[in-house]
């Protein structure tokens, strides 16, 4: 929708005297928590999961999982597969390679431990090509300052689907970054003063992964071929943060759909977009497939579907043409007048430092412990030496 | 031999003898010859001396071929077109610019008794007679005769029939009222400025009155049938006089319940943004009528949608009101003679649309000179040139405007919007003549806007129509007007955003029409209108193309459709009591949507979806897909109890056959319109308001409360998520509503003081439930919810202070509740992200609206004579810079829900216009 905001706003008028600012509506607290049951078969041999929890307010969003449920996931074949929960929500089964085959329709069936019972609908498992092309072009990404543009990588990915394939397709793109911390633990005072010896650098390598959190859906339905070129994907900035650093990878997992899975997420990607311009449409309530047969007029969100899987892992580093501006978030300053003494008991352990002219710096956690940005020090299993 | 010269002399002694003077016939066959030489050869040929200036003649040209014709005519054909006028003076010619010397001194007397005017010669008073009668101002009462003596019997009943024109233009005035002090019984002028009266031949006492025109008081003196004219002037602005304007008399004694009349008057003096004066605009400050925002060009009238709004212009309909999302409306202010909106009762006349019909009546033109009229704002300019063809009888009227606002585009700093381009152009021209009982005019109206975002989006739309109208009047109580009208409506987008999705569409409606309705005085205060139309309906839907090398789109076609509608309808309006008026009327349309067409049909039980389809039926060219009978009985009852006030109660039934297809909060500028055809049926809605209507004539009030119940049936509603573009079903979108619209109006108004305007209140509710047999046929699960535009309370204030002829301020507020939205409620997580789920179906409002604009008009000079009188308008749009929300909307920014409300305007804008005219400051 951003192109109707944008033709919005071709008018003068819009452009020069229009505004966007934040703004918070008062919204009802008190909505009964719905539960949301979530979860996918792929044509790939391993865990399947299925996830089951509970709607938060909009006030105080979080994530409320579902301990304790019965989860079984039947084919239309007759077999019956029953989940057990490894972390709270999050329930899984192995499934062989045997079970999973284009064609065959799936459904899941889950008791609550309040004794209510949500069932989706059979979705079947379409077919769907390799995944062809990944790649990525240096674009102008707009900043809040109109006018003023960063460089930044657009990433594509190309959909090859000539022969026998599904028209609807999802692209999940997994991140995973490395990044460091300028210093390692040397020196630190607790009331009184410490030296690591050696130097500590354990904390100075981190990796984060996550899940991009926009939705990629497309179909070629309306389309002459089964082809879709060009599907801009994410965009990755060297100032926003510090992804560019050191090494960059993505996982693009290329997902096939039928066509009620694609509605439901298109759906969502749709409202995910909404720009409130002028000619915007209202957001839609989003149906999923599934529904409670023990209360069948309390609506069940999410959607349980079976899908092909394509997947291939990129790795970037050193990428031209972008400015590495990012912050690592480590602040160093001088000791203060009164030493020491201006140190709370609680801030303790403070870190410091001697700089090339031999000067005490002060350091902020940031500057030690990689892990205060959210990653992990234990490597991923992918990443190169 | 001497047989023919018999015969000669014959038929000369049969022709009359050869006058002396003026009258003299001539022969001439000239070819471009100068004027002074056409004189001396008019002198040559009947002795008649032609006088004149010689500054004033030169260039003009003398083509003339005519055999037989009286000096006087031929000097006034070669005159024709100059502004010349020629008059007879001592058996010679004079030539004067724009005035007829007088022949004699006009007679004078305090109670001047009979004065000119009756059934044969209907000549009024020229301009030099007035002026000279002026000078002498007393209160005089002249004698209108109607009729002749002794023509009626006693007992009998006598139609006169009036035409009232403006003084200075000669056009008609629209809506003038006669009022009879004896009888306290009255009339009003229709669109030719004609109106009629059955009455006892006798003596009356009739005031004439209208919006902005002096009052004026005659005797009348009724012998029997006959007509009479009036010429009205137009008033400066009164300041202590107490004068009874036409609007308030209407408002007690004539005005249908849900009526709302606009002035030029009014249009012209609202702030308006970017100095554009808005009729539409002008009209959502009126109570009942409401717009979702700035930007909106959609007016929603007593809980209707944009779409249920029929809009006329000299009988053309208009199916895009706006220009540039509806910033500028579609119609020059200039052009506009008289405006009506009818959201209550609507005349049996009337069919299409459900909610109101807002009816533009164009100027003629002025009859008596050549002026020009324009204006230029920041971005817009405009120009209309009118002026006399034939004196007092024919007129043209030409007008134009035109949008420049890419040297603005290009000052931007943002390279999608500077290489982007904005620009509309509307055109119309009108001409009219007056035969003796038949009036002709012909309307030719032209609009057309086009933008284009960068290389991302272009947008096309066009309206092209014409009209033919013929008003006969056959007798002093039969009248007939013929009205043959064709319109097309057009658009054209491309949407290259996503190279492999881009598209082309072309979209295309045609409207024609061909009326005759008729006015039939049959009693006194017994008037019956019937008429029949029909209307035939071309809509192509287009085909949805790819646009560009990469695009891979598939084409959709979406298919063309037919409709033909035809109308018969009957009303009475029946002054059963002298304080009791009944009007009551039946509207009968049969409407056919047409082959050629292919219809798919479902699965019994399943939804309306492409997947479902088990068989096609085939109709074929012009066969009748559906007939759909559709009567509308439209009653009203209009009681007056007392002098000042009356109560007026009715019931409106309308049905609508043609829909927009659009799912977006605002009227977007590539709706599809859409006829109802074998799934979709035509919507009905019922209506019943009554009003209590006051006067409060010493201090210049006027005020109004009413109530209204609005149900409609079959109003189609879009499932959501529908789509238009890539699915040529619509039925497959589409879930028949009901509607339910209720409120109250409050209106109190001044007018015609030093200080005036209004004050207007509206409560209203419009709740739509969509609660089919079968699941997929319910929409927010078959629960009522308020519809988009369902905005309860809305409060306008407009205020304009005169502190002089030439200074006015004017000043409006607004306020109104923020509309109905969906908001998020609740937030759920999926692979850790969140999504965030809806609440019921426009169960939460954005924040309420509020406004003040200001502005201030500054008019030249008050000297008689100059050739060009400007104004100047500084306008202050949203003075307090307030943000208000057009809407409200929620994104997912890493991983967090971010709520922003968007503004269109959130900034006070400042504009000067300049407007000018030829002539001075009264002129017009």
């Amino acid at each position: 929708m951003h192109q109707i905001n944008r033709f919005a706003s071709l008018f003068i008028l819009l452009m020069l005297f229009g505004c966007i600012k934040p703004y918070n509506p008062h919204i009802d607290a008190s909505v009964e928590n719905k539960y949301v049951v979530s979860g996918r078969i792929t044509d790939v041999e391993g865990w399947q999961e299925v996830e089951v929890s509970l709607s938060s307010p909009i006030g105080s969003p979080s994530f409320l999982p579902v301990s304790g449920c019965q989860v079984t996931v039947l084919d239309d074949k007759g077999h019956v597969f029953s989940l057990e929960e490894y972390t709270p929500g999050l329930y899984r089964v192995w499934m062989g390679q045997q079970y999973l085959t284009h064609g065959t329709s799936y459904q899941v069936q889950v008791t609550t431990p309040e004794g209510e019972e949500l069932v989706s609908g059979f979705d079947t498992m379409p077919n769907g090509p390799p995944l062809d092309s990944v790649y990525y072009a240096i674009v102008d990404v707009p900043t809040s300052n109109p006018g003023f543009f960063l460089k930044g990588m657009q990433f594509y990915v190309n959909l090859n689907a000539v022969g026998d394939y599904s028209q609807y397709y999802k692209w999940d793109v997994v991140e995973t970054w490395e990044y460091h911390t300028p210093h390692p633990l040397e020196y630190y005072y607790d009331g009184a003063h410490h030296q690591v010896i050696p130097p500590d650098s354990s904390k100075m390598v981190c990796w984060i992964t996550g899940l991009v959190k926009n939705v990629f859906t497309v179909s070629t339905k309306n389309l002459t071929q089964n082809i879709y070129n060009k599907y801009p994907l994410q965009v990755v900035d060297g100032r926003h943060s510090s992804r560019l650093g050191i090494l960059y990878s993505i996982l693009v997992r290329q997902l096939a759909l039928s066509e009620g899975a694609y509605n439901y997420w298109e759906q969502l990607r749709i409202n995910s977009n909404e720009q409130g311009g002028l000619y915007e449409k209202q957001p839609l309530a989003i149906k999923g497939n599934l529904i409670n047969r023990s209360n069948p007029e309390r609506d069940v969100l999410g959607y349980f579907y079976a899908t092909s899987e394509s997947s291939r892992r990129y790795f970037y580093k050193d990428v031209k043409g972008i400015d590495l501006d990012f912050t690592n978030y480590c602040c160093e300053e001088s000791l203060g007048k009164f030493g020491w003494k201006e140190f709370f008991k609680w801030e303790y352990p403070i870190y410091y430092y001697y700089n090339e002219l031999g000067l005490l710096r002060i350091l902020n956690g940031y500057c030690i412990d990689c892990r205060l940005q959210g990653g992990t020090t234990v490597k991923p299993e992918f990443w190169p030496e | 031999m001497t047989q023919l010269q018999l015969i000669i002399s014959l038929l000369f002694l049969g022709c009359p003898a050869p006058d002396k003077g003026p009258d003299t016939l001539v022969s001439c066959h000239l070819q471009r010859v100068p004027f002074t030489e056409f004189c001396d050869y008019i002198h040559r040929e009947s002795g008649v001396r032609t006088y004149f200036l010689d500054s004033w003649v030169q260039g003009i040209v003398v083509t003339l071929d005519a055999d037989s014709i009286s000096v006087k005519s031929a000097v006034e054909m070669a005159l024709e077109g100059t502004g010349f006028v020629v008059s007879v003076w001592n058996d010679n010619l004079v030539v004067l610019p724009g005035e007829q010397l007088p022949e004699e001194l006009p007679r004078f007397e305090m109670q001047q008794e009979p004065s000119d005017s009756s059934s044969s010669g209907t000549r009024t008073l020229t301009r030099s007679e007035e002026r000279y009668l002026m000078g002498r101002k007393v209160d005089v009462i002249q004698t209108l005769q109607v009729g002749k003596k002794g023509a009626a019997g006693s007992g009998s009943w006598a139609t006169i029939r009036g035409r009232i024109t403006e003084q200075q233009t000669g056009e008609a005035v629209i809506g003038a009222t006669m009022f009879l002090e004896e009888t306290r019984a009255g009339a009003a002028t229709d669109q030719n400025g004609m109106l009629s009266l059955v009455l006892k031949p006798g003596r009356y006492t009739a005031v004439f009155a209208f919006m902005g025109l002096e009052t004026r008081k005659y005797l009348l003196d009724v012998f029997s049938n006959g007509e009479f004219n009036i010429e009205m002037k137009k008033s400066s602005i009164q300041m202590k006089e107490v004068v009874i304007l036409g609007d308030r008399q209407m408002n007690i004694r004539f005005k249908d319940p849900g009526l709302e009349k606009i002035s030029v008057k009014e249009i012209k003096e609202i702030p308006m943004m970017m100095g554009e004066r808005d009729i539409l605009k002008v009209s959502e400050m009126l109570p009942g009528i409401v717009t979702v925002g700035e930007g909106s060009a959609g007016l929603n009238v007593r809980g209707g949608n944009f779409d249920q709004n029929a809009f006329f212009i000299n009988r053309i309909p208009i199916y895009n009101t706006a220009h540039l999302f509806g910033f500028f409306p579609a119609f020059n202010a200039d052009i506009v003679k008289d405006f009506s909106i009818y959201k209550g009762h609507i005349p049996a006349l009337y069919g299409g649309q459900l909610s109101s019909v807002f009816n533009i009546i164009g100027r003629q033109g002025n009859r008596k000179r050549f002026t020009a009229h324009g204006g230029i704002s920041p971005v817009a300019a405009n120009l209309s040139i009118e002026g006399p063809l034939v004196k007092e009888k024919s007129s043209f009227l030409v007008s134009g405007r035109y949008l420049f606002s890419d040297w603005i585009l290009r000052l931007i700093n943002d390279p999608v919007i500077s290489t982007s381009k904005a620009g509309f152009n509307d055109f119309s021209a009108s001409w009219n003549y007056d035969f003796q009982k038949s009036k002709v005019s012909l309307f030719v109206y032209h609009s057309q806007d086009a933008f284009r975002l960068a290389d991302i989006n272009s947008y096309r739309y066009s309206t092209n129509g014409a009209s033919v109208n013929v008003s006969h009047y056959f007798s002093t109580s039969l009248r007939a007007d013929f009205s043959v009208t064709g319109t097309q409506y057009a658009f054209n987008t491309t949407n290259q955003q996503e190279p492999p999705l881009a598209y082309e569409h072309a979209y295309r409606l045609g409207d024609y029409r061909v009326n005759a309705d008729f006015t039939h005085d049959l009693m006194p205060k017994n008037t019956l209108q019937y008429g029949a139309g029909i209307t035939f309906y071309h809509l192509n839907r287009g085909t949805v193309l790819p646009y560009g090398d990469q695009s891979l789109k598939l084409p959709v076609e979406l298919g063309q459709e037919q409709g033909f509608e035809s109308a018969l309808y009957l009303s009475d309006s029946y002054d059963i009591l002298p304080w009791m008026n009944i009007s009551a009327g039946l509207r009968l349309t049969l409407f056919n949507p047409l082959g050629p067409k292919t219809v798919y049909t479902y699965y019994p039980g399943a939804p309306r979806d492409p997947l479902y389809i088990n068989d096609s039926l085939r109709f074929g060219s012009m066969q009748a897909i559906k007939w759909y009978v559709e009567p509308d009985i439209r009653v009203a009852l209009n009681l007056r109890t007392d002098a000042n006030g009356s109560v007026k109660v009715a019931f409106n039934q309308m049905h609508q056959n043609l829909f927009m297809l659009n799912n977006t909060i605002a009227l977007a500028p590539n709706s599809q319109w859409k006829l109802a055809d074998y799934y979709l049926p035509p919507a009905r809605s019922d209506q019943i308001s009554a009003g209590v209507f006051r006067t409060f004539p010493k201090a210049g009030w006027e005020s109004s409360v009413e109530l209204y119940y609005k149900r409609t049936v079959h109003y189609p509603e879009f499932v959501d998520g529908a789509d238009f573009i890539g699915n040529p079903l619509v039925e497959s979108a589409v879930l028949p509503g009901n509607q339910h619209a209720y409120g109250i109006e409050f209106l109190l108004r001044r007018s015609g003081r030093r200080l005036e305007g209004w004050l207007s209140y509206t409560f209203s509710r419009a709740i739509v439930k969509v609660d089919g047999a079968l699941p997929w046929e319910r929409i927010n699960n078959g629960l009522a919810y308020p519809a988009n535009y369902d905005i309860p309370h809305v409060l306008n204030t407009v205020i304009n202070y005169h502190f002089s002829r030439r200074v006015t301020a004017s000043g409006v507020v607004t306020y109104q509740t923020g509309r109905p939205v969906t908001y998020p409620v609740s937030v759920y997580y999926i692979n850790g992200i969140p999504y965030v789920d809806y609440s019921n179906r426009n169960q939460y409002r954005i924040p309420d609206y509020f406004r003040l604009d200001l502005s201030l008009t500054i008019e030249g000079n008050l000297k008689r004579n100059k050739f060009l009188h400007s104004s100047f308008i500084f306008n202050l749009y949203n003075v307090t810079g307030r943000e208000n929300p057009y809407s409200v909307y929620f994104t997912l920014e890493d991983g967090k829900i971010k709520s922003y409300q968007y503004s269109v305007i959130g900034v006070p804008v400042f504009t000067i216009t300049w407007l000018f005219k030829l002539g001075n400051y009264a002129s017009d």
